[in-house]
This record gives C-alpha cells, structure tokens and sequence, in this order.
C-alpha cells in the first residue's frame, strides 16, 4: 500500500485526537515498519489494517466509519494535490466514471506497484449512476467516503445505496441517485 | 515531560521517515538516470538504424531506377488532367525531348495527332480513374515530328489517401514490330497473289495449250482418214502419239494442282458400274498398241445395284491404273477385278484390283511409287514416258473419296493395286447396250442439224469435217453474238458452244438463247471448253447448257454426245424409267409404246399379237433373198416391215432395218448386207422371248383394265 495512505491516515488522526494517540496505536500494533513512513515508500497492507484495529478500540468507532471518514479527508489532499483532474471533468458522475480510465491509468505510469481497486461504471438514467467496486483489500467505506465528498464538491446532493453481500465485501455497487 | 517525551519519538520518526524517503528518492533518481542513459542509447541505436534503412532505400531506389532507365521503357507520369509531372529519361531519348520542355504539358496535346488515338486514350483515361490498368498501341510524335509506334502500358498512381492522382505509363517502342508486321502482310498479300496468278496461269495454261493441241490431235484422226501411205501412217502414229502423250501431260500437272488448290470436289451421282468397266476396257484396248497382252475384267455378280458416288474420279483412277498397267506390262494380261467386299441395304464397298504381269517392282520401293514425279529407276524416264504424277494423283483422287489404295508386287512378276472405295447404293442396273459402235467414223446420221460456235478456225474445221463425214447438216457461228443471230432464224438439232470467244461468250450466248423467244429454246447445246475445272463444266451446266465436252476430244466423244442427244428414243430408254417401262423390258422402247398406245393396252395387246403372228416369220426371208442377190427385193421388204418393228418398240432394230434398205438401195457392200441382215437376225431372236412376255402381260394388263 501506498505509504501517502499512511502517512495521510496518521495526520488525520493526529488532528482529530492528537499525537498521543498516534503513537499509542503505532506502539500498540506490531509494525514492521514501526510507524516510520513516507509519501514515496510502499507498506504491507496488513499494517493499515493493524492501525485501523487499534484506533477502532481506542475511540470506539468501528472500523467501517473511521474508513469513511478517512475518505472524506483524503478526498480534501487529493482535491490539493491533483486539481487537475477535478477541473477536467465537468459533473460529480463524470469525475466518478474517469476514475477507472483516467486517473488510475495515470497513477499506474506515476506508481507501476500501486495496487489500484477496479470500478465500474453504468449510468441507469440520467440522474443515475451506478459504481461498483472490486478489491482485495476490503475498503468499499473509504471508496464510500470518497463519493460522497465528490458530489459535495460538486454541489451535488445524491442519495447513495450500497448492495453487496454484507460477507464478501470485495465486490460492493454503489447505487448514485441524484436528488 | 511526557508531551517531550512524545514529540521527541515523532521527531525521531520523522527523521528515519525522511532519511527512508531519501533513500527511496535516491534510488530512485538513480533508476531515472540509468532509465535516462538506457533511453539516449536506444535513440543513438534507433538513428544509426534509420540511417541504414535510408541508405538501403537509396541504394534500392538507383538500382530500380538504373534497371528502369536502361530497359529501354520510357516511363511518364501524368496527373487525372494528362499534365505530365515525370519524364523519365529512356521516355526523353524515345521522344527527343528534355524533361524539362515536358513538365506542366498536357501529354495528349504534344504526343498524339491522330483523332483514333485520343480516343484510345480518353477510355484507357476512364479505365485508370477506375483503377484499372490497361496495355494498348498507339502512334506518338517526337519532337522532330516523325510518328513512333508505342506499346503502352498504363497504371493508376494513387496518392497517400488512396485515390487516383495520375496514372504512369511505360511505353514500349515498337516501330520496328510494326514496319516487320506491315511488311510480313504485304509479304502474304503478294503471295496470295503469285498463287492466283498460278491458278490464272493454269487456267490459260489449260485454255492456250489444250486448244491448239486439239486441232493436232483432231487434224491426226482425219489425216489417217485419207489413204495415207504406209510411210506417212508411220509418221501420224508417232504424231498421236506424242500428242497424246503431250495431253496427258497436261491433264496430270492440271489435275494436280487442282487437287492441290483443294479445288476439286467428290460429286456424287448415280452410275452403273458395269459399263464403266466395260468402257474402260475398250479404251484400255486401244492402248495396247499391237502388244500380246488380253484384257479382261470379272465384275462380281452380286453387283446388281447401280452406285452412287463420283463416276468422274473413278473412271479417272481407274483410267491412270490400267494406262499404268498397259505401260508397264510387255505381254501377259491385265484383269480388273471388281469385288463386293460388304454391302448393306444403302452401303456398299467396293474392292478394284488392277492386276499386271508386267515387270513390277522391288520390295521396299511400293511407297515410292505414289510420291509425286517419282519413278521408280531413275532410267525409266527414258524407257517410259510420263510426268511421275499419275499414281500420286490417283492416290489423292483415292483419298478424296475417303478411300485407301494398296500395291502389292513382285519384281519381274507383275503387280496388283488395289482400291478400296465406300459407295452409297442406288437403283438396280438395267441391261444398256452401249451405245457406240466400233466403226464409228463410219456411221451416218439423217442429216440432223448442228450449229458449230466456235472461233477457233482449226477446231471449226475439226468438227465440221466430222460432222459431214456422220453425215450431220450444219451452220456456223464465230462467236455468241452470231449465234444469237442464227438461232433466231432456224431450227436446230443440237448446237456446239465454245465457252470462251470474242464479242460475246458462250456462257452469255447461252443465257439468250435459252431466254429470249426463238425456236431453240428448247435446243440441246454442249459446251466445248479447254478448261479441265470442274467448276466451269457445274457453270456451263447452271446456266442452261446441257452437257460439256473437254477440249481436246476425240472424234469418239463427239459422236457419243451426237448419239446420245440426237437419237432421243435410244436416250430416253436409259433416262426415263416410266412405271410401265417394267413391262417393256429393253430392247422394247417402252416410251415409244405408250407414244403409240398410250393406255389403250388391248390395243397394243393387238399388235404386239399380230407382230408375232404375221411380221416375225417375214423376216426369215432375207437371208433367202440375200443369198439369191435379190436386193430390190430386200429392199421392199425392209422397207415394208420397218414400220412394223417401231409398233412394238423395237427401234434399234428398225434403224438396222432402215439401213438395210438404203444399203439395199445400191447393193455395193454386199457382205455388209448380209452382215447387217444377220444382225437384224440375231435382234429378233433375243427380243422374241421378250415380246411374247409383254404380250401376256398386255393381255393381263387389258383385262384388268376392262374390269375396273
């Protein structure tokens, strides 16, 4: 996993509830890395799931609310980062349906080992869209996150379905219906 | 102390996250710069192949110019507007001019003059905007203003989007092709030509010689007519024959190149083969010449059909054959044998064996023998006379009609040739007499009349002087105009009609005749011609003549054609088989019957009954008065008993009977007389049975009649 979802996770969390509470969770989960991470560097998966664990415990949330909200904030980074691709796509659903053809595929040339969730997309009328996504790694409610802060950037509201069979989270729809 | 504690560990972090990063960015630079170095070789690597692919190019490219330019095919490009975009250099040798005097012109405009060619080029224009290509011949200016010949071929060019832009053609100059084919056609014009001059040369050739040489021969028959000394009798033989000889000849070199021309085709008729033969060995026996040699022929008696087929060719095979045989045979025999060798309800064939005991040849030299002008010992030219064409002309004549000719021969014992010809079959034969008595120099006619056209004074005088030896009466005409004029006025028997004379020809004469109201419509007319052609004689007979005689003839063809056209009775027995005619068997003249009784059969049942009771026994009397000398008294009863015999149609035996009577008349020849009376004899015995047959049969006839 890409050490910017690291080291962006951790910022969030030193925001929200302080550095204490960063270093009680890296001391908490046994990293190999031992919490030393970088934008530029690549991490096991599994240590973000550790880290998810522990803060779970530790403020009592559970885990798929800390994933959404940690869309939500990322979605303000990538918003900094990568203007670009938000000032190209004209609507929230055509920034959505760009993710799979355009920005992935430019991420991939940036990071050939990036391990990207696959998406797609189907409009079912003019006010709908449906996105479902596949991935190994289980973070539907970060994509969930993610969004919902797009249609707000947008200005758009949507009401936002999810289908999926609640025991294999690898394949979840999101259902996107404009208000 | 615990917030120092916490804010040293992350400083502490984010140091070994910073160096961590550095060395990851290191590294990475590191990866970019071996990238960067990779990629710059990859370019040098890429320019130096490119640059060889370019040199390979130009290479190829002077070479394929170098092949195009020294192919001697001059190469143009035009645009869609035949603006000429590229001359090639070949294309400027070809055509005198430099390249750079052609770019920017419309091709059409400087090259062609030719209203034809513009047109060739405007649909070979239509076919390359299509796409297609296209190879034509036109004729192109140079630049010094003579015409080139050019063979074109022409493709669509097309530019970089794929449509037509221009098309280019390679031109070919085939000048020289084109003056060779030019001169190979006139080259065949001419030949054509020397090979109708041939055949116009034969022809005069046939006319200028065969004319003349009748006279000689014709002139030879009367001269030995005249009491000639035995010296001057040795003198004519060796004239006939070298005349004849000089005939033949000519009728050999004809025949061939007619042969050769393919001009001579099969005509089929229906003929009886018996009297063929039997005419054939007459003349075969006059050729024999005082040599100890019997002439004989066995025709197979299951030939009882007439034979259709071409009786001209046959007799003219089976005529080289025998004169072949007579040639070559000393003494001994020659015998035709005619085999049926299969027959079929309309088929029949027939086998010809020519058999000699002449001095035959060797073996290994028969084939030799049917090559043209070949003979076989190179000494026989002198011993034998002859053109080397007989045997090769009768082998075509042979092939003509689909049939084969074999020899088989012994040296020194003789030879056979056999013929083997496939003929349709006709009618069945009936018994004809021939025609021609032996003395015929000697017969007389009842001073029929002849118009003699000829302007030929030999041949005039040649035929006049037989005619009134046969005691003919006649009128002459030198040409058609005359002939014309002279038919008008009288009546004619029979009119000889030379083909070819000044003023207006026989063909033309002819026509007149025939069309315009005068008493001759209706008249027999021969043609007499020097041209052997088939052709002329099928033209004489198309245009209304009715038969054709060959120059030269002799005095026995002409009185054959006298008898034949002037004794209508003897004609029409063998021309017209009338029903009845299978109750009047020859001798009985069946048209003369039914001229005197018509269907009137008790009538004639009447007559034929007094014939047989009352006329026939009075015949005994004349030899009782012959042998007494009694001649007048011949000569009445003759005379009284003629018109007896034509009552029952026995004409030939009442022209005897009429002769007998003028012989009777002044009794010179006595022991013609009584030759004559003996014939009369012997024609009554044979016709007897024959006439009491007919009486039954007009007594079956009358009844059945009366019945009905």
């Amino acid at each position: 996993m890409k050490g910017i979802v690291f080291t962006e996770f951790l910022e969030m969390v030193e925001n929200q509830h302080g550095y204490e509470l960063v270093d009680t969770i890296i001391e908490e989960s046994d990293l190999p890395s031992k919490g030393i991470y970088t934008a530029v560097g690549t991490y096991p998966h599994q240590e973000m799931v550790q880290l998810l664990m522990s803060l779970s415990s530790k403020t009592s949330t559970p885990v798929p609310n800390l994933l959404r909200s940690f869309g939500h904030y990322l979605f303000n980074t990538f918003l900094k980062s990568y203007p670009g691709f938000f000032e190209s796509a004209p609507t929230g659903f055509h920034f959505l349906e760009s993710i799979e053809n355009h920005i992935h595929v430019e991420v991939k040339k940036l990071y050939p080992d990036a391990q990207l969730p696959n998406f797609e997309t189907q409009r079912l009328d003019h006010n709908t869209l449906e996105m479902i996504y596949k991935s190994d790694r289980h973070m539907s409610d970060f994509a969930l996150g993610l969004i919902e802060k797009t249609m707000e950037h947008y200005q758009e509201t949507a009401n936002i379905e999810v289908q999926g069979d609640p025991s294999n989270r690898s394949s979840v729809t999101f259902i996107i219906k404009k208000v | 102390m615990k917030e120092i504690d916490l804010l040293k560990k992350k400083i502490a972090r984010e140091k070994s996250a910073r160096k961590a990063a550095e060395r990851i960015l290191e590294e990475r630079a590191l990866q970019l710069y071996e990238s960067n170095e990779k990629l710059r070789k990859l370019n040098i690597e890429l320019e130096i192949k490119v640059e060889k692919r370019a040199k390979q190019l130009i290479k190829s490219e002077e070479k394929y110019r170098g092949i195009i330019e020294n192919m001697e095919l001059g190469l143009l490009e035009v645009d869609n507007d035949q603006m000429i975009i590229k001359a090639y250099k070949w294309f400027c040798d070809m055509t005198g001019y430099r390249e750079d005097e052609l770019i920017g012109k419309n091709a059409q405009t400087v090259f062609l003059s030719k209203t034809r060619h513009h047109t060739i080029i405007s649909q070979e224009q239509t076919k390359r905007i299509k796409g297609q290509a296209g190879v034509y011949e036109i004729q192109i200016k140079h630049k010094q203003g003579h015409l080139i010949w050019v063979m074109i071929s022409g493709c669509p060019v097309y530019d970089a989007d794929g449509n037509v832009c221009g098309s280019m053609g390679i031109h070919y100059d085939i000048t020289r092709q084109k003056k060779l084919q030019k001169a190979l056609l006139e080259a065949k014009k001419v030949a054509e030509n020397a090979q109708k001059a041939e055949q116009l040369f034969l022809a005069k050739m046939s006319h200028e010689i065969r004319t003349p040489l009748n006279a000689i021969i014709g002139m030879t028959h009367l001269l030995n007519a005249t009491k000639p000394s035995e010296e001057q009798k040795d003198y004519l033989k060796i004239l006939r024959d070298s005349s004849g000889i000089l005939k033949l000849l000519i009728s050999d070199i004809l025949d061939f190149s007619k042969i050769q021309a393919g001009e001579l085709e099969v005509q089929k008729s229906e003929f009886n083969l018996s009297i063929l033969i039997s005419r054939l060995l007459k003349a075969v026996q006059s050729q024999i010449d005082g040599k100890d040699i019997k002439v004989k022929s066995n025709i197979d008696p299951n030939l009882k059909n007439l034979i259709i087929g071409d009786e001209l060719l046959l007799n003219q095979i089976l005529i080289n054959l025998l004169s072949n045989a007579v040639k070559f045979t000393k003494k001994g025999s020659i015998i035709l044998n005619v085999v049926i060798s299969s027959q079929s309800e309309s088929e029949i064939s027939v086998e010809f064996q020519i058999c000699d005991t002449g001095r035959g040849i060797e073996k290994g030299k028969t084939d030799l023998i049917f090559q043209k002008f070949k003979q076989v010992s190179s000494t026989d030219k002198d011993k034998y006379n002859g053109t080397g064409l007989g045997l090769a002309i009768t082998k075509q004549l042979v092939e003509l009609q689909n049939g084969t000719i074999e020899l088989t021969s012994k040296k020194n014992k003789g030879s056979t040739f056999s013929v083997f010809l496939n003929y349709e079959k006709g009618g069945l034969q009936t018994d004809e007499d021939d025609l021609i008595p032996n003395k015929y120099l000697e017969q007389k006619f009842n001073k029929q009349k002849i118009l003699v056209v000829e302007d030929n004074y030999m041949n005039r005088k040649y035929i006049l002087t037989l005619l009134s030896k046969w005691n003919l009466d006649y009128e002459v005409a030198v040409d058609g105009m005359e002939a014309i004029a002279i038919t008008k006025t009288k009546k004619f028997d029979l009119i000889f009609m030379d083909i070819s004379m000044p003023i207006l020809n026989g063909y033309e004469a002819t026509k007149k005749i025939r069309k315009i109201s005068n008493p001759n419509q209706e008249t027999t007319i021969i043609a007499l011609s020097a041209s052997a052609f088939v052709t002329k004689k099928e033209k004489a007979i198309s245009i209304g003549m009715t038969d054709f005689l060959c120059k030269p003839f002799d005095p026995q063809s002409l009185f054959r054609l006298l008898v034949q056209y002037l004794n209508p009775q003897i004609e029409n027995i063998s021309s017209e088989n009338k029903p009845q005619s299978n109750i009047f068997p020859l001798p009985i003249n069946a048209q003369q019957i039914e001229l005197l009784y018509g269907d009137n059969w008790s009538m004639a049942f009447e007559m034929f009954n007094i014939f047989l009771k009352n006329s026939l026994p009075s015949f005994e009397k004349f030899k009782r008065l012959a042998d007494s000398e009694n001649f007048v008294a011949v000569k009445n009863l003759a005379h009284k008993l003629a018109p007896n015999l034509a009552m029952v149609g026995l004409m030939k035996t009442q022209d005897r009977l009429l002769n007998l009577e003028s012989m009777a008349h002044q009794p010179t020849d006595k022991e013609g007389i009584r030759k004559l009376i003996d014939e009369i004899i012997n024609d009554l015995q044979l016709a007897k049975p024959i006439v009491e047959k007919c009486l039954i049969a007009l007594q079956e006839q009358s009844k059945l009649t009366q019945t009905t």
